[in-house]
């Protein structure tokens, strides 16, 4: 056989190098005619006047519901029209598609009758920013409108009806500030893959809707939409099933919040009730409120002007969110400081000339009894509300022991409740002191924290708290508004976390007794404070309390009433507290009435018989 | 006067068959970047004029330097690309997560660019040298070493195409340079057997992409959903194509449009142009392989033959890699189209390495 020299060694492979690459070049050929020309057919008519959409349904939202299985958050469908700007675009400059869109429009708007809502900006808006999402021409139409749209216009290249869910509040404006309300969510996260369109998806943006909004939010499903040139779905692949969010239950009561709500009425104020065996808040009510149906799908513009620009500020949640000087509802705490002090007992008494000096040469603190309520002892001095017994209660055991009970009753703290946002209030001290005003605690400024004036701040919440572990005997439980949730109705409800295990408090048993002692003669005393709230038939405990608040000769007071019942057995810790009132008695009282006798008293007026 | 004419006469013996198909493939990719770019009111078709605008210069330019002074510059050239692929750890610009670009204001520079030439330029000097024995396994392993380093800085990028790039370089020039058929195959064997090693170092999206390959309907919508409509577009197109600028999977965005003008052009030439466009492109990258092998074998030289087998092979892998993965032959390894892809850092390099085996026809019989 002949030897190859090297250099056509070479030679040869070089060629045989230049075979294999045409030969490769040939192959992608071959391979080519056969998808191109032998099953061309098949692809273009899939491809077929570009049929494939690829959509993402967000889950169904789960429900709000109360204690009893009462809907207070749901679903309703709307149907719109909506246009798919991804299919209405047009080659060349933007604005020959937001032409094509604008005559559409017009010609939609003559054929059902209804005058146009979008203008040619907010369109080129939607077109530029969020073109994968369908843009809603119109919202909520009627069976007519509906039936006009059939017959007259009916779907077509871009545009068709859409139904979507919006949000409904049975009860328009119940708990609205703690529910909260939906709004539009933005685009999916692009990790999720590439859409040609997004159903909207509602988003959680104030309350509980907001604080739950994972849970309650499912998960988005994707669907591979085959859409013919007519514009006709020829069939729809379902890619990934969207899964139902889950429902949120909650302890609160819609009847006892109604109730609440109503004994409110039109005064700006909060009445919280709590469940003292447990915990779980049963109605967190607050005046002013606002429609929750207002602010879905979205909030115009003049709802939202008129919200924000309200001066009593109908978007806080005031249960929450707000921080109040108790007054003298924080007496029967501060007495309790002072018997765990052991530096003081319930027979402990003081004598009251109706004032008092915290120093020297400071001015003379007044009691609310001019005249002085004589000589007190604890459980005296809470049902008549005594100041001078605090003060000189006070001054005796010194502030820590104030600071370290009221600390570990809650006051000045967040509760950790479920709402999507909860000030803490204050607790004062030496360093909080320090930093706000740059001084230390002085002699005054305890004598005022004793009496709840001053520095010291509690929102309503706190107090139904701080209530419920007097009623319960000493029993920290984390005030909580979820029961738990679930997808379907046959599971049991779960908690994300486990409700933290209730705190019980080292007391002696007579400590707390005197104190509720004290608190039940504020109500069933002959000499109480709140005994124009009494209910027949019922024993309960209360504390009134009317703070001082604003500039000095303000004649508006915090009108506040704590209170639990029935004595023996507690079922309930009720706070009642207006704003800007006249006094407890006037304001604060009779509401408690009011409740206590809805709750638990006789039944009364009703029509004589025979 | 005549100084200067006597400086441009050697390019009247240009390959012109080459210079001629290489310049239709630059025209006929900003006439699809502009297709591409349609109804995005896109300005990349003229960038892409510009760039060219810059690289035929250098092209011509390249073709006048004597290629043989490579031979003691290739060295330098090879650590200064190592060098940068380092920088790059620190340096570079992340997309996507893979540090591939130094961003120099201007333009993106891919340092795997200048290292892809200066493997072909030391690779040439090895194997070229008439003294080695290329049948022997001593002679073809400091070459292999040579190809490895700034393979594993490229595949650490990540870019899995380029770095396979290398070893497409490498395993030409073996061949060319008259290895015994028995080296050859114990490295067949030996590259057969780490595919499994290799597939444990793959990051996990490549590997979807190998799988989406072997079971295009495992996930339509996400991985699989660039690879469905690619080959939806392409398939659509038939025998004469829907027209120009009438590409609709394009158009419509269903092809994203990202890489619709740079790694997908060709899907989007054959869908537009049909078979007979996309046969026409692969016929005029042909056309520059058989001119390029021409060379090759008129050359004497054996470095500058392996100068252009090693600029063959790089330019053929990138044309058959990117076409098979647009088709659907292959799975997606992000690799440009050269000549045609948008892409300013790419027409250059790819301009310039045509331009050195310019170089190399213009100085041989």
């Amino acid at each position: 056989m002949h030897k190859l020299t090297d250099t056509e060694r070479v030679r040869l492979r070089i060629r045989l190098l230049l075979g294999l690459m045409l030969f490769l070049q040939g192959g992608i050929l071959a391979f080519l005619w056969n998808l191109q020309v032998v099953q061309g057919h098949t692809f273009q008519d899939q491809i077929s006047s570009q049929s494939l959409r690829r959509v993402r349904h967000p889950g169904h939202r789960g429900r709000i519901l109360d204690r009893n299985g009462m809907v207070l958050a749901d679903n309703r469908p709307s149907v719109g029209i909506a246009l798919y700007p991804e299919e209405l675009r047009l080659p060349g400059r933007q604005s020959r598609t937001l032409d094509r869109i604008d005559a559409l429009l017009d010609e939609i708007s003559e054929n059902i009758g209804l005058p146009r809502t979008l203008t040619r900006e907010q369109v080129a808006r939607h077109y530029r920013n969020e073109r994968m999402l369908p843009l809603l021409a119109w919202r909520d139409l009627d069976d007519r409108t509906i039936a006009r749209w059939a017959e007259r216009v009916g779907p077509r290249e871009g545009v068709d009806l859409l139904t979507e869910p919006v949000r409904f509040y049975p009860f328009n404006d119940l708990l609205a500030q703690t529910l909260g309300y939906v709004g539009r969510g933005g685009m999916a996260d692009p990790d999720e893959g590439r859409f040609h369109f997004q159903i909207p998806e509602m988003e959680g943006k104030a309350g509980l809707e907001l604080v739950f909004d994972e849970l309650l939010r499912g998960e988005a499903g994707a669907e591979l939409v085959r859409i013919d040139v007519a514009s006709y779905k020829h069939n729809v692949e379902v890619l990934v099933p969207p899964v139902r969010g889950h429902d949120v239950h909650l302890t609160l009561d819609a009847r006892l919040q109604n109730l609440a709500e109503r004994i409110l009425g039109s005064e700006t104020g909060s009445i919280v009730l709590m469940d003292p065996r447990n915990g779980e808040v049963l109605a967190l009510a607050t005046y002013p409120r606002y429609d929750l149906n207002n602010m879905v799908p979205f909030i115009s513009h003049s709802v939202w002007n008129a919200l924000i620009q309200d001066p009593r500020r109908p978007l806080v949640n005031r249960p929450v969110r707000e921080h109040y000087a108790p007054g003298s509802t924080i007496k029967p705490f501060v007495c309790l400081a002072g018997l765990l002090s052991g530096q003081v007992t319930e027979d402990t008494t003081y004598t009251c000339h109706g004032s008092y000096q915290p120093g020297p040469n400071a001015a003379p603190m007044h009691c609310n009894n001019r005249f002085g309520h004589g000589t007190l002892d604890m459980r005296e001095a809470i049902a008549r509300s005594c100041n001078v017994y605090m003060w000189r209660l006070a001054e005796d055991i010194g502030y820590d022991p104030m600071f370290a009970t009221l600390e570990g009753l809650g006051a000045g703290q967040q509760t950790g409740i479920e709402v999507d946002f909860e000030v803490s209030g204050i607790l004062p001290t030496d360093a909080w002191k320090r930093q706000r005003h740059n001084d230390v605690l002085r002699r005054g400024d305890i004598a005022n924290i004793s009496i709840g004036q001053g520095f010291l701040t509690t929102t309503p919440l706190q107090m139904a708290l701080m209530t419920a572990t007097i009623a319960n005997g000493g029993t920290h439980h984390a005030p909580t508004l979820l029961r738990g949730f679930r997808r379907h109705e046959e599971e049991p409800l779960e908690r994300l976390e486990p409700r933290p295990a209730p705190v019980h408090k080292a007391w002696d048993p007579v400590h707390v007794a005197a104190i509720r002692e004290g608190m039940l003669g504020t109500v069933m005393g002959d000499r109480g404070t709140g005994r124009n709230a009494r209910v027949d038939g019922l024993a309960y405990a209360a504390k009134t309390g009317t703070a001082q608040y604003g500039p000095p000769g303000n004649r508006r007071y915090r009108s506040w009433m704590i209170a639990f019942a029935p004595y023996d057995n507690p079922r309930l810790a009720a706070v009642v507290l207006i704003d800007s009132g006249l006094g407890s008695g006037v304001d604060a009282a009779p509401r408690m009435q009011l409740l206590m006798q809805a709750l638990f008293g006789a039944p009364r007026g009703e029509v004589p018989r025979g | 006067m005549d100084n200067l004419l006597k400086r441009f006469s050697p390019l009247a013996r240009l390959d012109w068959i080459a210079a001629g198909a290489t310049l239709a493939l630059l025209t006929l990719g900003v006439v699809f970047i502009y297709s591409a770019g349609y109804g995005r009111e896109s300005d990349q078709w003229i960038k892409q004029i510009l760039f060219i605008f810059i690289g035929l210069p250098l092209y011509l330019g390249i073709a006048l330097f004597d290629y043989r002074r490579l031979r003691d510059i290739a060295p330098v050239l090879y650590v200064l690309g190592l060098l940068l692929l380092i920088g790059l750890f620190f340096f570079g610009m992340s997309i996507y997560g893979a540090k591939r670009w130094y961003n120099l204001r201007v333009i993106f520079f891919q340092p795997a660019e200048v290292a892809k030439v200066a493997v072909i330029a030391l690779l040439a000097v090895w194997f070229g040298d008439p003294l080695r024995n290329p049948r022997r396994l001593k002679s073809v392993m400091p070459p292999l070493v040579i190809t490895m380093i700034p393979f594993a800085l490229i595949a650490a990028q990540p870019d899995v195409g380029t770095a396979f790039i290398l070893l497409c370089i490498y395993g030409a020039m073996l061949f060319v340079s008259g290895t015994s058929w028995r080296i050859l195959g114990m490295f067949a064997l030996v590259g057969i057997l780490s595919l499994p090693v290799a597939w444990t170092m793959l990051r996990p999206y490549h590997r979807d992409r190998i799988m989406v390959f072997l079971e295009p309907d495992r996930d339509p919508l996400g991985r699989g959903w660039n690879v469905r409509q690619s080959q939806m577009a392409v398939g659509s197109g038939g025998l004469h194509g829907k027209g120009f600028k009438q590409g609709t999977q394009n158009l419509l965005g269903f092809l994203p449009t990202t890489v619709a003008p740079t790694d997908f052009i060709y899907s989007v030439i054959a869908e537009e142009k049909g078979f007979v466009g996309a046969t026409t492109m692969l016929m005029l990258y042909s056309v520059i392989f058989v001119a390029l092998a021409r060379s090759a074998l008129r050359c004497s030289d054996p470095f500058g033959r392996l100068l252009i087998v090693g600029i063959l092979a790089m330019f053929c892998a990138h044309v058959t890699i990117n076409v098979a993965m647009t088709v659907g032959l292959m799975p997606i390894i992000g690799l440009p189209l050269p000549l045609v892809s948008y892409g300013g850092s790419f027409v250059l390099s790819t301009l310039l390495a045509l331009g050195l085996a310019q170089s190399v026809h213009l100085r041989t019989g």
